[in-house]
């Protein structure tokens, strides 16, 4: 199984691929019909620090959808895993 | 033939108050919209309205915020303003073009004593926000970018989402209780739509 994040391709979400792109075991994918797609075999992991996200962008950072699941979302830390 | 019908922007929103002099004196006085409209007027349509002014302020590019003071008329308990998310979600929101008009604003709010709730950099607009007398709450923002064509079709997405993902759920006699069951059934939405895509 996958853990994939399609993050739509507007400015406001761009730190988040930017992020996925200096990840290891992460796959990015330009944008296809306006969406990235970001993808990993297990996990993905954020750190809202890093990106320097503000709390709104940060609480609406999956809003362009995922496949898998979360196991942690707290106020600087976002772990998305496969599902089992 | 039906033609096509379209709006024309905000002509005016209008909410009750109780507060008359502190109203005017805060919308006219101290933001300095002007008073451009007033009716003065006998109760009438139901037999239990009572006598009434309802006046408009101008907020720009057309638009005005309007308000009813109802004469001789206890403020219901259930008219009171409650300061939490889901009172506050009926709010006006008005826009400004430019960093500096902001940060204008916000310096002649706090320069007349008006408290500033907070300041947040949301997807598409900076506002900050704060209360008029009746404690219904305000907000002055300005574009960040503009909206785009991909915009509207992540939120048809979104919205679709959330309406099947609730139609799914009210068939197991559940609700929506959570934001993440809509991020993934939008994700499902994504990826037929990637499939589909040229």
């Amino acid at each position: 199984m996958t853990v994939r994040v399609y993050i739509p391709d507007i400015p406001e979400f761009l730190p988040l691929v930017k992020a996925a792109e200096t990840m290891s075991g992460c796959a990015v994918r330009a944008p296809r019909d306006g969406y990235w797609t970001v993808e990993a075999e297990h996990e993905l992991r954020f750190s809202r620090k890093s990106l320097q996200l503000g709390p709104a962008i940060w609480n609406s950072a999956l809003s362009g959808g995922f496949i898998g699941r979360i196991v942690e979302y707290g106020r600087d830390e976002m772990v998305i895993e496969s599902e089992p | 033939m039906t033609e096509a019908v379209r709006l024309n922007g905000v002509h005016h929103t209008a909410r009750p108050t109780w507060k008359l002099r502190e109203t005017i004196e805060f919308y006219r006085d101290m933001l300095g919209l002007p008073l451009i409209h007033a009716v003065s007027a006998r109760g009438w349509g139901s037999a239990d309205h009572p006598d009434f002014l309802h006046f408009f302020f101008d907020s720009g590019a057309g638009s005005t915020i309007a308000f009813f003071y109802y004469l001789g008329h206890e403020q219901p308990d259930h008219l009171i303003h409650r300061p939490k998310f889901d009172s506050d979600a009926v709010h006006t929101a008005w826009r400004v073009e430019t960093a500096a008009e902001l940060a204008a604003w916000r310096g002649k709010l706090e320069g007349n004593g008006v408290q500033v709730l907070f300041q947040v950099a949301h997807e598409v607009v900076e506002s900050f926000y704060f209360r008029d007398p009746n404690g219904y709450f305000l907000e002055i923002g300005r574009p960040l970018r503009p909206l785009t064509e991909l915009d509207a079709r992540d939120a048809r997405l979104t919205l679709q989402a959330a309406v099947e993902e609730e139609d799914r759920r009210r068939a197991r006699s559940e609700e929506l209780g959570d934001i993440e069951s809509v991020w993934r059934a939008k994700g499902t939405l994504v990826a037929q739509a990637l499939v589909r895509a040229p």
